[in-house]
């Protein structure tokens, strides 16, 4: 015969179970309109699609971790930790924290101007973004990637059942590469296979994306970025993504001033 | 020194044998954590590095370098280097220091050396404004090889523009702001204090002297645009600007001016005397960067010094120089020999002494899908003399924190042109770094 105390604590603990049950019933009703239901991303223009996409990825200003592994036929392997921080459209800061031979570089991006901070250099210079600042496939663009709407419009599109096929053209000829070939997953956004091309129709990579991954503040996106390339025929190149948050940022940040101290930033 | 050598070679073993290339195992498992940032960080590079240098006796630098009795047609050269840089953070406060340990040794010498070449506080409570007290490196200007407006540093080598350099004390501030139109993008202010006594900076020119000198740097139109200015003091007063621009994704643009007032150079007149010529003479330097499809990248500079000597003064000097060797050598007194070697020191054995030169640099990184490999060539040409210098190098980056390095170096010119008279005709280096 249970306790009028018992019978209490078994009362509490129903009502608490129901009443997590409906808040998640709430909570879920409420999210449905944010998840892009199919009818509701074929009704989207094609520069909102896009602009969709890069919202996916990440907030418009934010910081992130990302870790380049470069991988080489024979299984030999290079990783480079880089911390990352963007404001708005054009404005980009990476510095590398590891290995201990690049620690400390920085490479600023705004817009289609970038430079590069080599501690032993001991000031930024200027460089290219189609240069390799790590060896391998990837490049300087690959590294500083802007929001793809900043820097390609959509040609051509295709919805199908399982995917979206976007056809991108290089807004300027600054950008590094002329055309990509984007495939899209309709339910999170986000995309799942990039190719990109050259001004001749030559496939330069293939980007595959890999791993959703919930990172909070509601970016949920992929967490593996897997490159290949023809042109380095067994060579893979991976990106892995960590602590990526929405951060707002003075615009000082974005100078060559303060390159050489970009290590501030970390909290 | 015996036991240095052992250390360097015991730990170049090591290096070898253990450090060898990267785990050939593909470790599957993506996780990534991200380091946490630390109050206080450690770093460096241990460097060994090997020289082979063959000598041309009958050049005219040769007897004001080595003995004229051993007549070395070899040398070789060994050293090795110790390069540790810590940074310490307080709250907005941080402390940095780069220190320096060196041993080296060729056939005729050894030496040990240890120098801090940094070493300074930085209070800075927001990314607009910086303060910084102590010793440090200041880099001014655009150039790669020579940079006309480095008011405030000792002189680059333009065969290796990254080494390390010593620093100078000073206090020196930074302002920068933002702005969010197309025209104006940014600008900073820069002012910098070097004093000079007989406990600081000694070495930085005339003592006693305070050497404000001021940059005001901006970022115009996608053009960085930096002027400068050095007060008279310590050292010759001089104003400058400098530019740098990316004209498209793959090709950049840079130069630099200075203009060095009551500028004091030595100089040998006719009469074979030391007088010291006072001018106003302007410095410049034009450049470009340029990448191909190919990924090769090109640099090209040219430099001119209004400071420098023209062919006939360094000729006159050369003569001189020869001169006082013969003298010496058929029995005469050293005076002229140790005024050559002196002028030498002070002036015409300077990096780059006379006027007109020109820098240009290919190098390829990863050629025949080698990764990590960067082949690179590149020429320093003395426009007033036709004399120059070629140097192919092979960089290699694919073991794990170790850099390989080989270089060679061959100087070509007439026995009375600047790289005609330096004592070395070629030169082959390896160098190793292990960063930690």
């Amino acid at each position: 015969m249970p306790t009028s105390k018992t019978r209490f604590q078994f009362l509490a603990a129903h009502y608490r179970s129901i009443m997590k049950t409906t808040v998640a019933i709430l909570i879920w009703l409420l999210l449905i309109p944010s998840v892009p239901a199919l009818a509701d991303v074929e009704s989207l223009d094609d520069e909102e699609l896009l602009k969709r996409v890069d919202r996916a990825l990440q907030p418009e200003s934010f910081e992130m971790y990302r870790k380049l592994i470069n991988i080489e036929p024979d299984g030999r392997r290079r990783e480079y930790t880089l911390y990352t921080v963007r404001k708005g459209r054009d404005r980009m800061l990476a510095l590398f924290l590891e290995p201990p031979s690049e620690r400390g570089r920085s490479t600023l991006r705004l817009g289609d101007n970038m430079w590069l901070y080599i501690p032993d250099v001991g000031r930024p210079i200027r460089t290219t973004s189609l240069q390799s600042v790590v060896g391998g496939i990837f490049s300087n663009a690959d590294i500083m990637q802007l929001d793809y709407h900043v820097e390609y419009k959509v040609e051509d599109r295709e919805d199908g059942d399982d995917h979206i096929e976007l056809q991108l053209r290089a807004r300027t000829r600054e950008v590094a590469y002329d055309r990509l070939v984007m495939r899209v997953d309709p339910e999170t956004l986000t995309p799942t296979v990039i190719e990109a091309y050259t001004a001749t129709d030559m496939l330069i990579k293939t980007l595959r994306f890999h791993d959703i991954k919930d990172f909070g503040d509601g970016i949920v996106r992929p967490s593996r970025m897997e490159t290949t390339s023809p042109l380095h025929e067994g060579y893979r190149a991976i990106m892995l993504f960590a602590e990526i948050r929405p951060r707002e940022l003075q615009e000082e940040v974005f100078t060559q001033d303060f390159m050489p101290r970009a290590n501030e930033l970390r909290e | 020194m015996k036991m240095a050598r052992s250390i360097c070679l015991l730990y170049w073993l090591a290096s070898v044998t253990f450090v060898g290339a990267d785990d050939g195992a593909v470790d599957e498992d993506w996780d990534f954590t991200p380091p946490a940032p630390r109050p206080f960080e450690v770093g460096g590079y241990l460097e060994f590095k090997g020289e082979y240098l063959r000598l041309d006796r009958e050049a005219a630098f040769y007897p004001l370098t080595y003995s004229t009795d051993e007549q070395r047609g070899e040398l070789r050269r060994g050293s090795a280097l110790l390069e540790l840089k810590a940074e310490y953070k307080l709250g907005a406060v941080r402390f940095h220091a780069t220190g320096q340990s060196s041993v080296s040794w060729d056939d005729l010498d050894s030496a040990e050396e240890t120098r801090l070449l940094t070493g300074y506080a930085s209070y800075s409570p927001g990314p607009t404004f910086a303060i910084d007290v102590g010793k440090r490196v200041l880099r001014w200007g655009t150039g790669y090889a020579w940079n006309p407006v480095a008011f405030l540093e000792r002189l680059k080598d333009p065969l290796d523009p990254g080494l390390s350099r010593e620093g100078f004390v000073m206090v020196s501030a930074g302002w920068t702001r933002s702005f969010a139109g197309d025209t104006l993008q940014s600008v900073g202010l820069h002012p910098v204090v070097v004093p000079s006594n007989d406990d600081i900076n000694r070495d930085f020119g005339e003592r006693n002297r305070v050497n404000p000198a001021l940059r005001l740097s901006a970022l115009v139109r996608d053009t960085d645009v930096d002027l400068l200015a050095l007060s008279e003091g310590s050292r010759a007063g001089k104003a400058g600007m400098a530019l740098a621009r990316n004209v498209t994704s793959n090709f950049e643009i840079h130069a630099e001016w200075a203009r060095v007032f009551n500028d004091a150079r030595p100089l040998l007149d006719a009469d074979g005397r030391a007088v010291e010529e006072v001018q106003d003479a302007n410095r410049f330097l034009a450049g470009l960067r340029y990448l191909t499809h190919r990924e090769t990248t090109v640099i090209l500079e040219y430099y001119r010094d209004e400071t420098g000597y023209s062919r006939d003064e360094f000729e006159r000097y050369i003569d001189f120089t020869r001169d006082a060797v013969e003298k010496h050598d058929a029995g005469g007194d050293d005076a002229d020999v140790r005024r050559a070697r002196s002028l030498r020191r002070d002036a015409y054995g300077a990096q780059n002494p006379m006027r007109n030169y020109l820098y240009a640099r290919v190098s390829h990184p990863e050629p025949f899908d080698i990764l990590y490999f960067t082949p690179a060539l590149f020429t320093i040409v003395n426009l007033d003399d036709a004399s120059f210098q070629v140097v192919p190098e092979m960089r290699y980056t694919g073991y794990r924190e170790l850099e390989l390095r080989l270089r060679a170096a061959f100087l070509s010119g007439s026995s009375q042109s600047e790289f005609g008279v330096r004592p070395t005709d070629q030169r082959v280096e390896l160098r190793v770094r292990h960063y930690f």
